[in-house]
């Protein structure tokens, strides 16, 4: 089976005005297949409001389904002496940093989990050290996370992520508050832990750039998944993308102009170098 | 002159174990009408310095010039800059908690002494602006989408009719066509209203395709004040500081690096279009 299995999975939001009564009941994930195998990386797109983030939830069980069901790692969600192991597993980096922060001291924040866990205290301190590393973030250490910028306490959320030493990592449009660096610091640090430990990390994200070397894409419309496919496949179909509320990466939409005025370039270009290689196989040749 | 910063610093938490200056010895003028990016990597003082501007917080040494007149005299209305200097925050949606979308939107302009009937007729004015159509204005704020509950915020600061718009990432989270939306209406106020608007950004192609200024702060100071194209072409720099250029800059400096004729100066997925057609 695989890590992360979902079939026909639903959830539904009711709203009840103030005799109880039911007002209306909003679906926000609809009857989704999903296969994720151990050590992918996946990427999930979709505008705000397609249900991506009630998907995610479900992963780590802050929401159990309406309908159909889930496993992870072999284990059914629905079931309640579950919830703890899978979240144990699973481990969630949300957007906003703020609604995460719980000690006053950068180091504890990030050894609260490994704590909460049960990890004995000297391999907490080697984690936690380690897990500041790997986001940046140890000149810090000693520092209030409420002293920090919004990028830093995302990077030392992550941090506490990965001090649980989690199988799978779902970071919920985590790097929607940060700047260059700290974007590209957080997803090498989540690259570095899906290619050397085999982490699996489901991303969810409005920047497409950082989707194109991912295993695979999802991209969520209405509670529906509406496409899957491998980042080339997905990006290859912008108009579609854009009917979805989406874009496609900068090099990507340079690469589409190109090839629709006649250069001889593939539409379905992702990366600057792929580019580069393009126009010097039409251009440096001659 | 809406503005101008006169050797500016801030320190945080002075006289104590955790001083740390946010700014130091900013300079800085801001002419009517501009529309400014603010770019910098996480803590570099971008949010410190939008606060200073319409005096959340004082300066630790220095000058804030607004219209001429120093805004730390004794006898200069601080409630009437704040009104004028409008403040959009991060996330401002959480900052949402009136009934009705109508009368988030209307609670600025009623703060500012207003009648409630001029300050409606402010609130409507901007949710319009805004692209927040009458359909909305009876709405509970959490019955919107993420998006448009940010555009009802930012209605909110604009109801004040501020001379100037700063806005501390406005699109971030948002999903790209929220992202173009937004953009568009900011662009639209400032052309139409002749607003000056500031905005702090993590997007370097944002501001590419809309900033008419740049400028850029590394760890307190201003690193590069300048056009786009006079500020991308520091891209290494950029770099150095935390930042990047946008991907289509990189792009022509490796088609110049592998012998090609192109211009380098290049901002946007247009001009690479351009330039690129030119080998043709």
């Amino acid at each position: 089976m695989s890590f992360i299995r979902a079939r026909k999975l639903n959830h539904e939001f009711v709203r009840r005005d103030e005799n109880g009564e039911v007002k209306e009941v909003v679906k926000a994930v609809i009857d989704v297949d999903l296969d994720v195998e151990e050590g992918q990386f996946i990427a999930i797109l979709g505008h705000n409001g397609s249900g991506k983030s009630t998907l995610a939830k479900h992963l780590n069980v802050l929401l159990n389904p309406t309908g159909g069901s889930l496993w992870i790692d072999g284990m059914d969600a629905s079931v309640e002496e579950n919830t703890l192991a899978i979240r144990k597993e699973a481990g969630m980096v949300f957007q906003n940093p703020d609604n995460q922060m719980v000690a006053s001291v950068v180091e504890e924040e990030v050894a609260f989990g490994p704590e909460n866990i049960g990890v004995p205290t000297e391999e907490i301190r080697e984690r936690v050290k380690n897990s500041l590393e790997a986001v940046g973030m140890t000149e810090y250490r000693d520092h209030s996370p409420n002293r920090l910028s919004g990028g830093q306490k995302q990077r030392v959320a992550i941090a506490g992520i990965v001090a649980m030493e989690p199988k799978c990592i779902i970071l919920d449009e985590s790097t929607a508050m940060l700047d260059p660096h700290g974007r590209r610091e957080v997803l090498s640090t989540v690259w570095d832990l899906n290619k050397k430990k085999g982490v699996t990390v489901i991303l969810i994200t409005h920047y497409m750039e950082e989707v194109v070397q991912a295993d695979r894409v999802f991209v969520m419309n209405d509670g529906e998944i509406a496409m899957k496919g491998t980042p080339k496949e997905i990006f290859g179909q912008m108009k579609q993308l854009r009917e979805l509320g989406l874009s496609v990466p900068q090099i990507t939409k340079l690469a589409y102009e190109l090839h629709h005025a006649g250069l001889p370039i593939p539409g379905d270009i992702l990366t600057r170098e792929e580019l580069v290689e393009a126009i010097c196989q039409w251009k440096c040749s001659m | 002159m809406s503005m101008e910063m006169q050797h500016v610093s801030y320190v945080y938490e002075t006289g104590t174990s955790y001083e740390q200056t946010a700014l130091h010895d900013i300079n800085l003028k801001i002419e009517d009408g501009q529309l400014i990016g603010i770019i910098g990597h996480t803590g570099s003082g971008k949010s410190t310095l939008i606060q200073l501007m319409n005096g959340l917080i004082r300066a630790s040494s220095g000058q804030v010039l607004f219209h001429g007149k120093n805004i730390y005299d004794p006898d200069f209305k601080m409630k009437e800059l704040r009104g004028k200097v409008g403040l959009v925050f991060q996330y401002p949606e959480y900052q949402l908690f009136e009934t009705t979308v109508l009368r988030d939107a209307a609670f600025g302009p009623k703060n500012q002494g207003l009648s409630e009937e001029e300050a409606v007729k402010k609130a409507q004015d901007a949710l319009m602006t805004v692209g927040l159509t009458e359909q909305y204005w009876q709405m509970s704020p959490f019955e919107l989408s993420g998006g448009q509950k940010r555009r009802a915020a930012i209605a909110g600061v604009l109801a004040m009719e501020p001379e100037v718009l700063i806005l501390d990432e406005p699109t971030a989270g948002l999903d790209p066509r929220g992202r173009d939306e937004l953009f568009a209406q900011i662009q639209k106020m400032h052309r139409e209203k002749h607003m000056t608007v500031m905005l702090v950004s993590h997007s370097m192609e944002d501001v590419a395709d809309y900033a008419q200024r740049i400028i850029v702060l590394d760890q307190g100071r201003i690193l590069y004040d300048g056009t786009p194209r006079e500020v991308f072409a520091h891209y290494k720099e950029l770099e150095q500081a935390g930042l990047a250029a946008p991907q289509v800059t990189y792009l022509m400096h490796e088609l110049q690096a592998r012998g090609l004729p192109v211009n380098t100066d290049i901002i946007t997925v247009e001009e690479a279009k351009k330039e690129i057609l030119k080998l043709c």
